[in-house]
């Protein structure tokens, strides 16, 4: 009896490391797709649902570069991004070794099967505190990553891949993520109407979810981006 | 007729203190836009603190001139009718103290034609204020500080007008504006009309706009259901309804809407109405009246 | 000092060309009509105080009238009241045979007035005020027409001056020139010469006469100035606290066989003791310190002065009393006026 225990639990410990051993080599692939680009120029359309904002869809430019640097710029107008779009890509979610992956198993998404990566930082400091990545094994692409951090609470990448697929270069982004309701200082002006009527619910103190979606129409890669672009 | 607002507009215009309100006006707008060219990103981030450290905002792009000119009308519409006061509130009592009313009245001319020259030149007044108030805020806040996407923060919203959408809402903001400023006018015009001295009007105009502004804005059930509907006061900050763009479901703004138009309208003819009653009583008023004075 | 060297009718005559040649209103009422004011049981009441109660008067035309009263006697309600500025609580007003009250307009259009005191634009010139008034009175001016009233009153020197540094009697001045402007044929005057020093006061008088006299105009003046409306007007109205006492020619009420003479002679007793001793005795009256007090007919002043020059009574002065003034006071005052008693 005994030895069966151990037969067992040698197998499920080997079975396990053999899993996490896919895991690495399944995200070591994504790694390797992602740095075929060094650098990338690209132009899309950005539309932003946050509960308190109300804006135009804008044209923006997004721009990389390698390891975790990302700046999207509207030059024809104004847009609100979230903080944390700023420094999240893909990249920075995993980028390093220095996080433990495990096996989630599989997953339908969207009618797709797609296959499940926790990691875990293994900096007990850092602010992310659990990195799930939906991976499509065939393209070897992420299609979703669910981030909790300790500062900005939970949010989620989801992407959709057409035509820039073997760069692993998405069509469409959208990014969820957590904020604060918008709530003016008192005696600062007066609204026309009643304000309470149109944000129904609004309080100043409570969390909302806002979301941006980018959907990008080029992407000029490899082409080189000026350090200038993100000072 | 025609003599008679000749006679008016020369009367004002050749008056100095005519001119106060001219000064004070660019004083104002000139002070508010070096105190925005030096502090406007403290301020934007004053207004905007609850979603600072959410949203990263472009301090730069968004203390524009379209953005300049909006927080300039927000502070001088309230302190502009004191200014439309002056005036109007003057137009019949300071030539009642003065003794002239008695020679104007000696003249083969009508008390009707006497006071509707005089309220026409308080509105032609009122609406000269404006331009220049128009050309100092937009046209030089403009020139100064560029332009660009219009942000407009609501008590609970905030709102982004795309800059080729932005100006024919100005020029509507001002055309209300103008309607809601005559009200000023007459109400001032009508209290001219029943005292001997031109300080007491402006006094009591003042007055009776910041009490009327206070019930429109302290949202105590028991005026907003019953009193605030109907106050003047309530419906001035009409033109600010030009600026509260639509959205569709998605929170995306649709060019060229206007979230509740049908509240401008009916604010609109409101104020009309106030005009009418308010100069139709001076005028009735001004007709019974025994010229003591 | 005015400026008004030239004569005043010299000047009105040469108003009178440029207007009749100029001036668009036709003065077509003048002739026509014999009663240019009348007012019928005027009352006006402002709350329990009755300022004019049933007055009744008629202003011909071609009259210097001159209406007196007290001090809220109801002399400036009721001039308000014939120019429309004070609404008759009841009565009737028709001026120029039309009803104030429906043809107000234009029965102002040929209606001048300066109410008290000539209240006009501080803040804009002489000129201004003057052409101004002109075109809202539907006169059409030229700068020659307004610069030629301002040299008539005397201040053509400064027309462009600002009405605020001028002195009281440049503003009366102008206050005329501005009630003249549009050749008005009824002329309404309350104390024309507040203000005016003795030069001004005697050209205005003699402005009234001349426009009176020469030009057919109608003058109703109201003044305190009882020696002044003595040597102008022809038809004399009394009202006291708001009502008529007396209405009527001047020539008729002021009696001149009733003049009382102040003589002041150097033995005021002697001179006394004499005429009580001669046909004088029955027209002396309570003398005055240092005056002897005669009652007599004016012709027959002279006759008294001889009697006592005769008698070798030294004249240092012989004043015949305003006539107008004693009048006043006793129609104003009948029960605490004592008629003057024989010595």
């Amino acid at each position: 009896m005994k030895k069966y225990c151990c037969l067992s639990i040698l197998l499920c410990s080997l079975l396990g490391h053999c899993a996490a051993q896919e895991g690495n080599a399944l995200l070591q692939k994504v790694r390797d797709k992602l740095n075929l680009v060094d650098n990338y120029t690209a132009t899309g359309v950005m539309k932003t649902n946050i509960s308190f904002l109300r804006v135009p869809q804008a044209e923006v430019t997004v721009y990389f570069r390698k390891p975790d640097k990302m700046k999207i710029r509207n030059d024809k107008g104004i847009s609100f991004v979230p903080k944390g779009a700023v420094t999240i890509s893909l990249n920075s979610i995993i980028t390093g070794n220095n996080f433990t992956v495990v096996d989630g198993g599989t997953e339908s998404l969207d009618n797709k099967q797609v296959r499940v990566l926790k990691l875990l930082p293994a900096d007990e400091n850092s602010n992310v505190i659990l990195s799930t990545v939906y991976i499509n094994e065939k393209a070897a692409v992420i299609v979703k990553a669910k981030t909790t951090t300790r500062d900005n609470g939970t949010y989620e990448l989801h992407m959709q891949y057409g035509r820039f697929i073997s760069y692993g270069l998405p069509d469409r982004v959208v990014f969820i993520f957590n904020t604060r309701d918008y709530k003016m200082p008192k005696g600062v002006t007066f609204d026309y109407g009643d304000a309470r009527v149109q944000t129904p619910g609004a309080d100043g103190n409570k969390d909302q979810r806002g979301q941006v979606e980018i959907t990008y129409s080029s992407y000029l890669v490899n082409k080189g981006v000026s350090d200038d672009v993100f000072k | 007729m025609w003599n008679l607002l000749q006679f008016e507009l020369y009367k004002t215009f050749k008056k100095p203190r005519t001119y106060i309100s001219f000064g004070a006006i660019a004083a104002i707008v000139f002070l508010i836009q070096i105190a925005l060219l030096i502090n406007g990103k403290e301020y934007v981030q004053f207004i905007l603190s609850s979603v600072d450290e959410t949203l990263l905002i472009p301090y730069a792009k968004v203390t524009n001139g379209y953005w300049i000119c909006f927080v300039i009308l927000n502070l001088l519409l309230i302190h502009v009718p004191i200014l439309v006061a002056l005036v109007a509130g003057d137009i019949v009592a300071g030539e009642a103290s003065a003794g002239t009313l008695r020679l104007l009245l000696t003249k083969p001319v009508s008390r009707t034609s006497i006071m509707v020259a005089k309220f026409l030149t308080c509105v032609i007044y009122t609406l000269a204020l404006l331009i220049w108030m128009a050309f100092l805020a937009l046209v030089v806040s403009v020139l100064l500080f560029g332009r660009n996407d219009l942000v407009v923060a609501k008590q609970f919203e905030l709102l982004q007008i795309q800059q080729s959408d932005v100006l024919w809402r100005y020029f509507a903001a001002f055309g209300f504006a103008a309607v809601a400023l005559i009200v000023v006018a007459a109400l001032s015009f009508l209290l001219s009309t029943i005292s001997s001295n031109s300080i007491g009007p402006i006094v009591a105009t003042v007055s009776i706009i910041i009490v009327l502004t206070i019930l429109s804005e302290m949202h105590i059930p028991l005026y907003d259901n019953t009193v605030r509907p109907y106050i003047f006061t309530t419906h001035m900050l009409g033109w600010k309804g030009f600026f509260y763009i639509n959205s569709s479901a998605d929170g995306q703004t649709i060019p060229g809407s206007v979230s509740d138009g049908a509240s401008i309208v009916r604010s609109f003819f409101i104020l009309l109405a106030y005009i009418v009653v308010f100069a139709g009583s001076a005028i009735f008023i001004f007709q019974r009246k025994d010229i003591l004075t | 000092m005015i400026l008004v060297n030239q004569s005043i009718i010299a000047k009105t005559l040469k108003y009178k060309e440029l207007n009749t040649s100029s001036f668009v209103v036709p003065n077509i009422f003048v002739t026509v009509m014999a009663a240019i004011i009348e007012v019928n049981q005027l009352t006006k009441r402002f709350n329990e105080i009755t300022a004019v109660d049933d007055l009744s008067f008629t202003v011909q035309q071609g009259d210097v009238y001159g209406f007196l009263g007290q001090n809220g006697a109801g002399k400036s309600t009721t001039i308000r009241m014939l120019l429309g500025l004070i609404r008759p609580t009841s009565g009737s007003i028709s001026i120029f045979n039309k009803d104030l009250a429906s043809f107000r307009e234009s029965i102002l259009r040929q209606t001048g007035a300066i109410i008290e005191k000539p209240d006009l634009y501080n803040y804009l010139s002489a000129y201004d005020n003057v052409l101004f008034l002109a075109k809202i009175s539907a006169k059409k001016v030229s700068r020659i027409q307004v610069m030629h009233f301002l040299e008539m009153v005397g201040l053509a020197q400064r027309s462009a001056s600002k009405v605020h540094t001028f002195s009281q009697g440049m503003k009366q001045r102008l206050g005329i020139a501005v009630a003249l402007v549009h050749d008005p044929s009824l002329i309404i005057l309350d104390e024309p010469t507040n203000g005016l020093d003795p030069q001004g006061i005697a050209d205005t008088r003699e402005l009234i006469r001349n426009l009176s006299y020469q030009h057919g105009k109608t003058v109703l003046i109201c003044s305190h100035l009882l020696a002044e409306v003595e040597l102008m007007a022809n038809r004399i109205l009394i009202i006291h606290q708001g009502k008529k006492i007396v209405e009527g020619a001047a020539d008729e009420l002021l009696d001149p066989s009733k003049t009382i003479v102040e003589i002041h002679t150097t033995d005021n007793g002697a001179a006394a003791a004499l005429l009580q001793s001669t046909q004088w005795a029955p027209y002396l009256r309570n003398p005055k310190q240092g005056h002897v007090v005669v009652q007599t007919d004016r012709s027959q002043i002279p006759a008294l002065i001889k009697q006592l020059v005769e008698n070798n009574i030294g004249i240092v002065s012989a004043q015949p009393r305003n006539s107008l003034e004693d009048y006043f006071l006793s129609v104003i005052n009948p029960d605490t006026h004592v008629e003057p008693a024989a010595i």
